[in-house]
């Protein structure tokens, strides 16, 4: 073996050293602590828009049904949703309606659903559970009547469903009243993760 | 061993189930109605066969049909009908009261529609003098109507015998004003 022959021996194993070198370069690692997030809640209601008081005049007395008017309701959720309603009664009134009178109130859904102003594509729209015309839709004391139901409403703060439910009372049902008698409707709404 | 392994199946099915249902998020919100009744009971009416003129030759029947009272009753609450009638005549633009002028009233059951009444007042079913205010007579009684309002008719006719000794002279205008009440009970 020549002395050239050993000097190109050497000088690979150099290239080879420096090659591991570079390859050894030093890293390091760190991770925080797992971001915990737990979902308390998942599902909000709100009224927005309250019914206003009314009296019964005699033109009332001419058709069987009498309109309660309006209420609204915005959902904000992260998962599908039902809501649902039902009713209770007081007042000089109510005696009538206690029991199988709580039928009384039926409702029809005249708009179902605004979407703010986030711009959301409508994809998830809220669906009505309610019949929108004759026969309307009961609403009983016990359990609740679905009103609508929908899915995510991609979250932010503006971004919601608004359902609009209008109310009529069965005067019918009201059986044997009198003058000045006062009735007061409250309608418990229910919404739940689905 | 198995007794052991199907009991611990159970468990665990079970705990999971209540906690799939304890983590079913819901909220609530309330809407509050209230309204009054300012009114229980309603009325209306229509009246056919008014204005017509006397003829002596209706003289020669003993009665002056005056045509029939339509009205109509809505009411949610247990009401009463009454009815009353005045008559007055003018005569050269004097004005002079004369009782019911004679006035005789008949229900005419055939003539309900709608939701019947609760009770109808047997003597009214013939041919009555009509009482003059605050006397009053008791047509018939309902209930809670709003599904289908009540409907009835009322038939008048004069007695011309009971036009005898007021005066009267060609020319005359008697009218008839007939009073029906409804009252809630």
């Amino acid at each position: 073996m020549g002395k050239n022959a050993v000097k190109w021996g050497v000088l690979g194993m150099l290239v080879l050293a420096m090659g591991t070198v570079v390859y050894a370069a030093d890293t390091d690692t760190a991770s925080t602590n797992p971001f915990n997030v737990t979902l308390n809640e998942t599902v909000r209601i709100a009224v927005s828009t309250q019914p206003t008081a009314s009296t019964v005049v005699e033109s009332d007395l001419e058709t069987r049904y009498f309109s309660l008017g309006s209420f609204a309701a915005q959902v904000w959720a992260i998962t599908n949703y039902q809501v649902s309603a039902d009713v209770d009664f007081s007042g000089t009134a109510a005696s009538a309606l206690l029991g199988s009178g709580a039928a009384a109130v039926r409702a029809q859904i005249v708009q179902a659903t605004d979407f703010g102003t986030t711009g959301d594509d409508g994809a998830d729209s809220p669906t009505s559970d309610v019949t929108t015309g004759s026969p309307y839709t009961a609403i009983p004391a016990v359990p609740g009547q679905n009103l609508w139901h929908g899915g995510n409403t991609e979250g932010g703060t503006l971004t919601y469903h608004e359902g609009t439910v209008h109310l009529w009372l069965d005067l019918d049902q009201l059986g044997d009243q009198a003058q000045n008698n006062v009735l007061t409707v409250t309608v418990n709404l229910l919404v739940t993760e689905q | 061993m198995t007794t052991w392994k199907l009991a611990s199946l159970v468990l665990f099915v079970a705990l999971t189930t209540g906690l799939a249902a304890l983590s079913q998020d819901t909220d609530s919100a309330v809407a509050v109605y209230g309204f009054t009744l300012d009114e229980t009971v309603a009325l209306r009416l229509s009246v056919s066969g008014t204005g017509r003129g006397f003829d002596v030759r209706d003289g020669a029947d003993l009665y002056l049909d005056l045509g029939e009272v339509r009205g109509t009753t809505g009411a949610i609450t247990d009401y009463d009908l009454y009815v009353s009638a005045t008559a007055s005549a003018s005569s050269d633009g004097a004005v002079r009261a004369m009782g019911t002028g004679g006035l005789e009233l008949r229900l005419d059951e055939a003539g309900f529609s709608g939701t019947p009444p609760t009770w109808t007042n047997p003597e009214c079913l013939y041919f009555e003098k009509a009482v003059a205010p605050p006397e009053r007579t008791l047509l018939f009684t309902g209930g809670n109507n709003v599904i289908d309002n009540t409907r009835f008719a009322v038939q008048t006719q004069v007695a011309l015998g009971s036009l005898l000794g007021n005066g009267l002279r060609a020319g005359d205008v008697v009218t008839y004003e007939v009073v029906f009440t409804i009252v809630e009970r």
